[in-house]
């Protein structure tokens, strides 16, 4: 299957050098999970505050569930608004 | 303590100045800055007042821990009523001015009535003159400030002026203060303009001196500055992009409003967004963003300072705008961005430019062209009306043309200025106007953050995110994670923000500080720093007052639970974008328990217990 990863703001540093824009596209066998996906990226686990799935709020407790073919995952350090 | 207990009466219609305790009854009460200062404007003024007449009272006034060494305490607030609103104003701002302002010996100005000429007043500590604006009116904000420091020839001379368009009459003027700070909503900048006074200068050699244990005060600020260091947020995140970081996250979610809220997502959105700020541009090799930037006393520093690319059509022959400026934060480059269509970074960046030139509330004037931009699109503005220019969504080159005709007041910028609900209304089309009360939105869509719906509705101001800012629940999962799509709960989410916020914005300090700290970690520095038992039970109870008072002065001023609503696009026109689709704000499911939870009547009206219980003025 294929996902999306997106990886924003300081999180972008970990980007593969080719990459253009913030995303990148994986090829993956069926059970990758979420987890599985980011540790590709060898982000400091730390560094991780925020996780969407197709736009929707990936708690922590459902981020070594399987993603599905097509996903988006998107990634930010912490962040913060106003 | 941390009190100046000093206030300056400033009465514009007969030139007289005087000086007078701060009431400390009231402090105890309302702590300062929007609290306390609203308790004098209910105190002094008719709720039923003309805003833009001189029986209105517009106050400057800063909270008892600006001006000290606490982190971000160098806030001041101005309280009025709303030009744009009818209802209740108070406008935060950062800088330097509030902390001059403190530390020239004075927790606030009372301005009353109104100058038979253009004035601007000179304070240097306890001396405070009015002097003529011959030959500063009509000039700029950047101009005022550049022409007042040439007369007191002090470098450290604050300077708070109002702009060209609050002079035209532009309902949502803002106060600008150090060239880019904004006290920027409801249109505070236009009741100055009205009183005729351009300009408030201050330089304060005084300083904060009476900490009541300055020991212990200085202990606990340390402390608590470490928690703001070592928080990944405001040690990390908003110096390092700001909260433009927020663009890409809404976008994501499907709740950046797009096209005067006609859409939920923008294609553009990486376009304006903080990591678009960070690229380098091909003319110059320069990215957007130059660096960040602190107001005083702060430990973050998420202020953002930008230039525009030296080959963008917008600064050709334009100086003033080539070099570094106050650049884009994320409600300001929603509204001049997505809210418009236009990704143009540099053209949403010159637009910001011209607001802090000018004065104008970015927020209120980016929604008000997009609802000029929909009028269009229905071909009910045309070119006729504009003298030429076709507002068009997206369009770069539109948007920059009505920053400047708002700024100064020219021709269509004068309907411009009416706001978005006002210029919807004379051209027949009141329900595209996206407002509360009046006042524009800030840049959560609600049909995808059913708590900020509830914010909107239920804002003392008219629409705006800094009274309940749910979005760190529901989106960024702080203090816990709550579904942004559901509206169980939400009701004393939204009470719980409202009466820690005001708290926090009545004692001097950054409503930015509490993505790290809770009133946990501000109450130990007020009560180190002022007399009396300050608790964060009391901070709660202070905070729930000032709500209420500040609801109180609506409802007599006009307003009813009628006003505490939304639009109906938001309410029935559902979310395409596929993180929300089909969603739309269900306000009707929240109102009631707030109403409930506030102790209120059903209809939205305060009871005599809760007037009771907060010793509310009758």
């Amino acid at each position: 299957m294929k996902i999306k990863v997106k990886l924003f703001s300081s999180l972008m540093e970990f980007l593969p050098p080719e990459t253009e824009g913030n995303t990148v596209e994986l090829s993956a066998a069926e059970s990758l999970s979420c987890n599985q996906a980011i540790e590709r990226f060898r982000i400091p686990g730390e560094r991780i505050r925020v996780i969407m799935r197709n736009g929707e709020f990936l708690p922590p407790a459902a981020r070594d569930d399987a993603l599905s073919d097509g996903d988006t995952l998107a990634v930010w350090p912490a962040i913060q608004g106003g | 303590m941390a009190w100046a207990k000093k206030v300056l009466r400033v009465n514009l219609t007969d030139g007289t100045i005087s000086s007078e305790p701060l009431n400390m009854e009231w402090a105890a009460d309302y702590i300062g800055q929007r609290g306390l200062a609203t308790r004098y404007l209910v105190a002094e003024t008719d709720p039923g007042c003309d805003a833009l007449g001189p029986d209105n009272k517009m106050i400057m006034a800063t909270g008892p821990l600006t001006g000290t060494a606490a982190s971000t305490g160098g806030r001041y607030s101005v309280i009025t009523k709303s030009p744009l609103t009818g209802a209740v104003a108070c406008s935060n701002s950062g800088g330097f001015f509030g902390a001059e302002l403190k530390a020239a010996g004075w927790d606030m100005i009372i301005f009353e009535g109104r100058s038979p000429n253009p004035v601007w007043l000179n304070i240097e500590d306890d001396r405070a003159e009015l002097r003529s604006a011959d030959g500063i009116w009509g000039k700029s904000v950047w101009e005022a400030d550049a022409a007042i420091h040439k007369i007191t020839g002090d470098p450290q001379t604050r300077v708070a002026a109002v702009g060209r368009s609050a002079e035209s009459g532009c309902l949502y003027a803002a106060i600008i203060n150090d060239l880019h700070r904004a006290a920027g909503r409801s249109g505070v900048g236009t009741v100055m303009a009205s009183k005729n006074l351009k300009a408030v200068a201050v330089r304060g050699s005084l300083g904060v001196a009476n900490i009541k244990d300055p020991k212990r005060f200085m202990e606990t600020v340390a402390e608590q500055k470490v928690v703001l260091a070592e928080n990944a947020v405001t040690g990390q995140g908003l110096p390092a992009l700001g909260t433009q970081v927020l663009m890409n996250v809404i976008n994501e979610i499907g709740a950046l409003p797009t096209n005067n809220m006609q859409k939920t997502q923008f294609e553009g959105a990486h376009s304006i967004s903080g990591e678009a700020m960070l690229e380098p541009r091909k003319s110059d090799g320069k990215p957007n963003l130059t660096t960040n930037a602190a107001c005083f006393g702060c430990t973050i520093a998420c202020g953002r300072i930008s230039t525009i690319d030296p080959t963008h059509f917008s600064i050709q022959d334009k100086p003033q705008y080539q070099h570094n400026s106050g650049g884009l934060e994320y409600e300001a480059a929603w509204a001049m961005g997505a809210d418009t269509g236009v990704d143009d970074l540099d053209a949403v960046t010159f637009a910001n430019f011209v607001c802090n030139e000018d004065g104008m509330d970015p927020i209120s004037f980016g929604a008000t062209v997009a609802a000029a931009m929909e009028l269009f699109e229905k071909g009910v503005i045309t070119t006729e009306h504009t003298g030429g220019m076709a507002l068009n969504f997206g369009s770069a080159e539109a948007l920059t043309w009505c920053a400047e005709k708002v700024g100064t007041g020219d021709g269509f910028g004068k309907d411009l200025g009416l706001g978005s609900k006002k210029l919807c209304e004379k051209y027949g089309h009141p329900e595209l106007s996206m407002t509360v009360k009046g006042q524009e939105f800030p840049a959560y869509d609600p049909r995808g953050i059913q708590g900020m719906g509830l914010t909107y509705a239920t804002s003392n101001r008219g629409a705006c995110h800094l009274r309940s800012y749910t979005v760190a629940s529901e989106v960024l999962g702080i203090p816990e994670k709550t579904d942004p799509a559901v509206t169980e709960g939400k009701a004393g989410l939204v009470k719980a923000f409202q009466d820690a916020t005001a708290a926090v914005d009545s004692m001097g300090l950054c409503v930015f500080t509490t993505f790290a700290w809770t009133l946990d970690n501000m109450a130990p520095q007020l009560d180190a720093a002022c007399e009396g038992d300050w608790t964060v039970d009391r901070l709660l109870e202070a905070g729930e007052r000032i709500w209420n008072l500040e609801r109180d002065y609506n409802m007599k001023a006009g307003l009813t639970g009628a006003d505490d609503n939304l639009p109906e696009r938001l309410l029935k026109e559902a979310s395409k974008a596929a993180p929300t689709e089909g969603q739309v704000c269900n306000l009707h499911e929240m109102l009631p328990e707030y109403y409930q939870l506030r102790g209120w009547t059903t209809d939205g009206q305060l009871t005599d217990e809760v007037r009771q219980k907060f010793s509310l003025p009758g």
